[in-house]
C-alpha cells in the first residue's frame, strides 16, 4: 500500500502541490486534473525523482526515500518525455536498463524478446531506434517499464 | 478441571538478552556493507554498463594528457623545469585527470536523454557515480604514475617520492571534491574548488617558492604516507555518504 501523507511541494514561493493526501491500494488509478495542477510533480515524487517539501510518501509504512533501491526495484516508470539512445536498438537499450534494474543478463535475454513481441516490436528489435516513429518509441518505453515486473 | 500449577522458571537476564538478539537477527535484514554493495552492483550491472561511455572517457583522458604534455614541452624553453619545480607541478596538477573525468561525467549526465528512466532504476545515477568515482580515482592514480614515470625519465626526480606526493595530492583533492558535491552541489562550486586548488598552490609556490618547495621536499616520507592514507580514508567515507544520500539537490 502506497500512502501520500499530507505532501506539499514548493519551489521557492511557488506552490506546486499543497497538502495532498492519497492512498493507493492494488488496482489501476488515473490522475485527472487541469494543466499545471501538479500531476507530473506528484508522479515524480512517487518515483523518487523529486522529494516532498512537507509530508512523506510511505510504502508499506516506510518512507520511500529511506527504502532507496529496495523501493526502486518495484517501480516501472515511463516519463512524459521518454529519453532513449538513438544509436541503440530496442534490445540493446532494454538489456542496458535490465542491468541497472538488477536483472541478470540471462533472465533479461529471455524476457526482452517476449516484451518486445508484446508491444509489437519483435521485427525491429535489433534495428537502431534512430529511425523509429514516436509511437514506436513509446512502445519501447512501455517495454522498459515492464522489464522488472513492477508492482506500480 | 485440574489446574496445572507447575512453575515455569523465569529466564535469566542473559537468556532474555540472547532471545531478544535472536529475534532481532531473524527479523531484521542485515544491511550489506558499502564494499559488499559495490561488489554486488559491479556483478549485477557489469563493467560494460557502468562505463557505457568508455570511448568518450578514453578520448577525454588522452586529450587531457596530451594538453598537459604539450604544456610541459612548450614551456620547457621558458621555464627551467628543475627537479624542485617538477615536484610543485606534480602536487599541483595530480588531481587534474581525476577532476576532468569526474566533471565530464556530471556534465554528460545532465544531457543524457534517458536520465529520468535511469534515475528510477534500482541502481541509479548516484550509485553509478560513486562506483565510477572510485574507479576513476584508482585510474587517475595509475595515470599519474605513468606521467610521473615519463617525467622521471625527462627530469632528475625521485620516482617513489614523486608518486607518493601525487597520491596524497590526488586523494586530498578527491575528498574535498566529494565534500563540495555533498554540501555545495553546484557546477560553480565544483569549478571553484578546482581553480582554488591550482591557484592556491601556484600562489604559494610563486610567493615563496623556496619555503613552499622546501616544505614539499622536507616533509618525511612517512608523513606523506599518513597524509595519503588519511585522505583516502576521508575520501572513502565521503563516497559512502554520497552512495546512500539520494536526495542531493543539484548534484546533477
Amino acid at each position: 500500500m502506497l500512502i501520500v501523507d499530507h505532501v506539499s511541494k514548493y519551489y521557492g514561493n511557488f506552490i506546486a502541490l499543497e497538502n495532498v493526501h492519497l492512498q493507493f491500494d492494488n488496482g489501476i488509478y488515473g490522475l485527472l486534473a487541469p494543466n499545471g495542477a501538479g500531476k507530473t510533480t506528484l508522479m515524480k515524487m512517487l518515483v523518487t525523482l523529486i522529494f516532498p517539501t512537507k509530508g512523506e510518501i510511505r510504502y508499506n509504512g516506510e518512507n520511500i526515500i529511506h527504502l532507496g533501491s529496495k523501493y526502486r526495484e518495484l517501480l516501472g516508470y515511463l516519463p512524459q518525455q521518454f529519453g532513449y539512445y538513438k544509436h541503440y536498438s530496442p534490445a540493446k537499450y532494454l538489456l542496458y536498463l535490465s542491468a541497472l534494474k538488477g536483472i541478470s543478463k540471462h533472465e533479461a535475454k529471455e524476457k526482452i524478446p517476449k516484451l518486445l513481441k508484446l508491444v509489437g516490436l519483435e521485427d525491429v528489435m535489433h534495428k537502431k531506434m534512430r529511425k523509429f516513429s514516436g509511437g514506436m518509441i513509446q512502445r519501447v518505453g512501455i517495454a522498459q517499464a515492464l522489464l522488472n515486473d513492477p508492482k506500480f | 478441571m485440574a489446574i496445572d500449577n507447575e512453575k515455569i522458571p523465569f529466564p535469566s537476564d542473559k537468556e532474555i538478552k540472547q532471545e531478544i538478539q535472536k529475534i532481532i537477527a531473524k527479523g531484521m535484514n542485515k544491511k550489506p556493507s558499502f564494499w559488499q554493495y559495490m561488489f554486488t552492483m559491479y556483478r549485477e550491472v557489469g563493467f560494460r554498463n557502468v562505463f557505457r561511455d568508455l570511448t568518450e572517457i578514453a578520448f577525454t583522458i588522452v586529450l587531457t594528457i596530451a594538453v598537459f604534455a604539450m604544456f610541459v614541452l612548450s614551456t620547457a624553453e621558458y621555464f627551467s623545469w628543475t627537479a624542485l619545480d617538477v615536484y610543485t607541478f606534480i602536487f599541483c596538477f595530480s588531481p587534474v585527470v581525476y577532476f576532468v573525468i569526474v566533471f565530464f561525467f556530471f556534465i554528460c549526465q545532465k544531457q543524457k536523454p534517458a536520465f529520468e528512466v535511469e534515475m528510477t532504476c534500482k541502481y541509479n545515477v548516484y550509485q553509478l557515480a560513486a562506483f565510477r568515482m572510485f574507479m576513476f580515482s584508482i585510474f587517475a592514480m595509475l595515470a599519474n604514475g605513468v606521467i610521473i614515470f615519463w617525467l622521471a625519465t625527462e627530469f632528475s626526480i625521485h620516482f617513489p617520492f614523486a608518486f607518493l606526493l601525487s597520491v596524497a595530492s590526488l586523494f586530498l583533492f578527491a575528498a574535498a571534491f566529494l565534500y563540495v558535491l555533498l554540501y555545495v552541489p553546484t557546477k560553480s562550486g565544483k569549478i571553484a574548488l578546482f581553480i582554488s586548488w591550482i591557484a592556491a598552490n601556484l600562489f604559494l609556490s610563486y610567493m615563496n617558492s623556496y619555503v613552499y618547495q622546501a616544505f614539499l621536499l622536507n616533509v618525511p616520507y612517512f608523513i606523506y604516507i599518513i597524509i595519503g592514507m588519511a585522505a583516502m580514508y576521508i575520501y572513502v567515507h565521503q563516497l559512502k555518504l554520497f552512495f546512500v544520500k539520494t536526495n542531493i539537490k543539484g548534484v546533477l
